[in-house]
């Protein structure tokens, strides 16, 4: 039990939905960070020069989970009997559940002002990973395909299911230029070095169970393609990981990638800003394996018996066999679970950001404003929709705090904060989209065999939309870009 | 600026504000609040009317009509008639001794020879009342044997004439060596010998023989004997007139397994027939005539019909052609016979054993012919046609078991709760039937059952009753009656079989309507079964 319990929450941790690739929706607004060039290229950081400490610029972790809570969805009484409370996980659904982990490790970031121009270079280390589950798979689990659930049509629709996957790094090259007090332009172009990669290119499966004889038929396509995974998971010659030089630095998965964006200020307190971000692709040449099929129709109406059945002993067993076999062989060609090695192509998550912000209190220890802002993905991307609200404040020239209010897609609204602190040229920041995260249910399994034996897992108690960014830059030139201009008068 | 002092302090003040560990979940036993339920086909099979008879049926044949109504055939083949065992012919056996009177020894001595003739028509032997007019050999030897213990050398001949007084064989013979002993043979291959027919004489064949002693002074003078007669022989053709005659067959048995079985009860038989099939190669007609049917049940009782109560059967055809046989098939149906064909089936006989004669030419026809090649095959049989009805049958079979890996399955999957098997049956039969399974120990002591009491479980399908009885499609299944049953097997039940090493199925039912109307059974009605299990997962355990 602690075992299938374990496993339960590891997947949960660890296992991912949708490549939500996007950064917290308060980055834009914190130009006290050489970061907040992630959120629209035309934005320019206050500091002139701006250096991440490799490796330690950028932690970003993002999960999100919509459909666990560990304090909703397991009842215990007073004996340490807990139970599951399936109803409550189906209810906290709505069309698929999402269970996701991002990674992001900022290795390097580098960039400075001169005049009118900005310019930094950066190289990231990203991991993405996505589970999508249909809900219909939720009701197999719980009520079976002949319970008490009735599905549509008799037919459990598995479309959507999905596994993402990918891990990459991005090399980055961003220049902004300020034409004038109303218009900034930058753009960011980047170079993407992929390194693996799961990808549900085609996921349309369907089970339908006749109520009535119990006959079982799929159809629809399941196309999974892979770089990298194969050569480990066979443990043969072709594992990108035994050589670390070319596994960091020589497979032949590359792509191109880059983000565009604008700054408008129309009037001085007002500033409106539009990006289009992780534009690109990665065309995925090395270890690659591709499974699945185009057509998985398959029916399966339990042993035909008539051409044997009055056979008796063991001729009736090698015929039963043998019709076995066929079936497993038709099953076998209708899942194609033949490795082939096509290359393939996969973009980025790109989206759109649209942002607004206006000072609402100005003087000159004290600057704060109100901000919006609001993502969604374009074309295939799978970012979801995202609104944020919130409000923006600098104390001196150390502290920038910011709190808002994020509603994101499939999950329930959040409330978020973001603190960063200069002394001097040392800057640590923390910002976090769902202030939740902070809080944690601690489960722990006791063996009953043996009690001593206890194994416990910490979770969070609202997993939904958890994103926090935290980091440590060297910022120069915040106070000089901030003093008044001109000599001192003298009486 | 602030200090780094005061931004740490500030750090941890924001952290402890927001970090602490809302609550802890401490779990013991775990319970996922589950119980799904999950249905997979397991078997289909459909089984179709002739299919069924095929296989209960191995001992006889099933005929299929034009409109697919099924009858059984129950068959015993009679060693075929050959033209060997219906002309009986013996050949001949012809014998003649020389005895030299005392003045025929004289003129022997005085001229130094003396001939002896006899020219004589002698009967070839066939049966009595026979008049061939040929006959020709496919093979065999005719002998010529001349002895003699006297002294005085010899030579001569014998010859056969035909009736058209060709010479049909000349032998010739000589020996000069006393004492004489002549053994001569020729082949009788292709020969043909035309009769003689008379008032006097039947199938006559003239033989003349003429024998002359020679002598050089005294000598011993003792008889002569003379033997011609016919080895092996065959006969390829014979015409002529057959003399009617008749060949009995005794005890020709066709075995019913039909009724093998004591709890084939109640079974009436619908237009049953007792048939005679002949496939006669031969030139002539012939006739049955039966002595004695005798029906023989499993219990060793017996039924007979005297030959009396059948009525007079048609004639056997004659083959018009050489080489193209003739085909007769004589019936009995429930009209010509009493009691019933009907009745004699009802009382279940496995065996029903048959006396009989066949007239060989009943109407005398005179110009018959008959080859070697020929043969009159001919079988006996019963047939049944499944159409009738059938009153509180019963099939018992027993059957060892082997529960060992389920039971060892069973307890290892904790989570099956239990299990309903689904049976899902579309019966095109005219037949309700249920079942049950018992399942007892190896002293067959019940130990379950997999009802609690047993129940029609298929339904018989729809019959036509509309039409007139005598119509072809009376009885007739004209549709499926669908049944699903349900049984559920908890987890118990199954555990509770631990023991059983035995399991007794019977099957029982009737035809449609009880049994109180005949139904027909066609080759394409069909009883088509799904089997499907739905088994319910208890998740709740802590295993």
């Amino acid at each position: 039990m602690i075992r299938a319990i374990s496993i339960l929450f590891f997947v949960m941790l660890f296992s991912v939905s949708g490549l939500y690739s996007q950064q917290s929706g308060q980055v834009g607004v914190f130009d006290f960070l050489p970061q907040s060039v992630y959120a629209n290229p035309a934005l320019r950081p206050a500091g002139r020069i701006n250096i991440g400490l490799p490796g330690l610029s950028q932690v970003y972790f993002d999960h999100g989970n919509n459909w666990f809570k560990p304090g909703d969805n397991l009842v215990a009484d007073a004996n340490g009997k807990v139970t599951l409370d399936a109803e409550k996980i189906l209810g906290s659904i709505d069309e698929f559940a999402y269970t996701g982990q991002n990674l992001g490790f900022e290795l390097i970031h580098v960039g400075f002002r001169f005049g009118k121009h900005y310019v930094h270079a950066r190289a990231a280390e990203r991991v993405q990973i996505g589970l999508t589950i249909p809900k219909d798979i939720f009701y197999l689990g719980v009520y079976g395909n002949v319970g008490d659930h009735k599905f549509e049509d008799n037919t459990v629709n598995m479309s959507g299911l999905g596994i993402d996957a990918i891990h990459f790094r991005e090399y980055g090259i961003g220049y902004n230029y300020e034409l004038n007090k109303k218009w900034s332009f930058g753009l960011t172009a980047k170079y993407l070095y992929g390194m693996e990669r799961i990808e549900t290119e085609q996921s349309t499966l369907k089970l339908r169970t006749d109520p009535e004889t119990y006959n079982m038929q799929t159809s629809g396509s399941f196309i999974v393609n892979t770089s990298g995974i194969y050569g480990s998971a066979s443990g043969g010659d072709e594992d990108i990981h035994d050589d670390i030089k070319t596994y960091l630095l020589g497979l032949k998965n590359t792509g191109f990638g880059g983000d565009i964006g604008v700054v408008y200020r129309p009037i001085e307190k007002l500033q409106v800003e539009f990006s289009a971000n992780d534009l690109g692709f990665i065309k995925w040449k090395t270890d690659v394996a591709n499974y699945g099929t185009n057509d998985a129709s398959f029916a399966y109406n339990g042993i035909d018996l008539t051409d044997f059945i009055f056979v008796e002993g063991s001729d009736f067993n090698d015929a039963f066999q043998a019709r076995l076999d066929t079936l497993l062989d038709d099953l076998e060609d209708a899942y194609n679970f033949t490795r082939t090695e096509e290359q393939f192509t996969t973009s980025l998550n790109g989206y759109l950001r649209y942002g607004a912000s206006y000072e609402v209190l100005s003087n000159e220890k004290f600057v704060g404003k109100a901000w919006l802002s609001v993502y969604h993905g374009i074309l295939d991307s799978e970012v979801p929709f995202s609104f944020s609200i919130g409000y923006n404040q600098k104390f001196w020239k150390a502290i920038q705090a910011d709190v808002h209010f994020t509603k994101r897609a499939h999950f329930s609204p959040s409330l978020g904060a973001g603190l960063s602190l200069n002394a001097g040229p040392f800057q640590i920041y923390c910002l976090a989209e769902n202030l939740r995260f902070t809080r944690f249910a601690k489960i722990v399994v006791v063996d009953n065999d043996n009690p001593q034996d206890e194994s416990s897992f910490v979770y969070f108690e609202n997993p939904q939309d958890v994103r926090v960014h935290v980091g440590i830059n060297l910022t120069f030139g915040l106070k000089k870009e901030d003093s008044p201009g001109g000599r001192p008068m003298k009486r | 600026m602030l200090s780094l002092t005061r931004l740490l302090i500030i750090s941890l003040l924001l952290a402890g504000l927001f970090s602490c560990v809302k609550e802890e979940i401490k779990i013991t036993e775990f319970d996922y609040g589950i119980q799904p339920q999950f249905g997979v086909p397991i078997a289909n099979v459909t089984i179709l009317a002739e299919r069924l008879i095929e296989n209960y049926n191995e001992d006889g044949l099933i005929d299929v009509s034009e409109n697919g109504s099924i009858s059984l055939i129950y068959r015993d083949t009679i060693n075929p008639l050959s033209a060997a065992d219906l002309l009986n012919a013996k050949g001949f056996d012809y014998k003649d001794t020389i005895q030299l009177t005392s003045v025929e020894f004289d003129e022997l001595i005085d001229l130094g020879s003396f001939t002896v003739q006899s020219d004589e028509i002698y009967a070839f032997q066939t049966n009595e009342g026979d008049r061939l007019d040929s006959v020709r050999f496919a093979s065999g030897g005719l002998f010529l044997n001349v002895f003699s213990e006297g002294t005085f050398p010899i030579s001569g001949f014998i010859k056969i004439f035909n009736a058209d007084n060709t010479e049909a064989i000349s032998i010739d013979f000589t020996d000069n060596t006393p004492p004489i002993n002549i053994a001569n043979e020729v082949s009788l291959e292709n020969i043909r010998f035309l009769f003689h027919n008379s008032d006097d004489i039947s199938n006559g064949l003239r033989i003349q023989y003429e024998v002359t002693l020679s002598s050089e002074g005294l000598g011993n003078s003792e008889p002569v004997f003379i033997e011609l007669g016919m080895l092996d022989f065959s006969i390829k053709r014979a015409g002529g007139f057959i003399a009617p005659r008749r060949i009995d067959f005794e005890d020709e048995t066709v075995e019913i397994s039909l009724f093998d079985d004591p709890n084939v009860a109640n079974v009436r038989i619908e237009d049953p027939r007792i048939n005679f099939n002949f496939e006669n190669d031969f030139g002539l007609g012939m006739g049955l005539f039966i002595d004695e049917l005798t029906g023989k049940n499993v219990n060793g009782e017996t039924m007979v019909i005297d030959g009396a109560n059948i009525n007079q059967l048609p004639p056997i055809a004659a083959s018009q052609q050489m080489g193209v046989p003739a085909l007769s098939t004589l019936i009995i149906d429930n009209e010509l016979m009493t009691p019933t064909v009907t009745d004699l089936m009802y009382f279940g006989p496995n065996k029903l054993i048959g006396d009989f004669g066949l007239i060989i030419n009943p109407e005398s026809i005179d110009n018959v012919f008959i080859t070697n090649e020929d043969e009159l095959k001919m079988n006996f049989e019963v047939q049944v046609p499944l159409f009738g009805s059938i009153a509180n049958f019963l099939l018992v079979d027993t059957t060892a078991l082997d529960l060992g890996n389920l039971m060892e399955d069973t307890e290892n999957i904790s989570e099956i709760e239990a299990l309903d098997i689904r049976l899902i049956v579309e019966n095109g039969f005219p037949f309700d039937a249920g079942v049950q399974i018992v399942f007892t120990d190896s002293l067959f002591n019940p130990i379950d059952a997999l009802f609690e009491s047993p129940q029609l479980v298929f339904s018989a399908a729809p019959v036509n009753l509309v039409v007139a009885e005598g119509d072809p499609e009376y009885g007739r299944a004209i549709g499926t009656t669908k049944t699903i049953t349900d049984v559920r097997i908890p987890k118990s039940k199954i555990l509770g079989l631990e023991n059983a090493t035995q399991m007794i199925i019977t099957v029982f039912g009737n035809s449609a309507g009880n049994g109180n109307h005949p139904i027909r059974l066609f080759s394409n009605d069909a009883f088509d079964v799904k089997l499907g299990a739905k088994a319910t997962l208890n998740l709740s355990s802590d295993d």
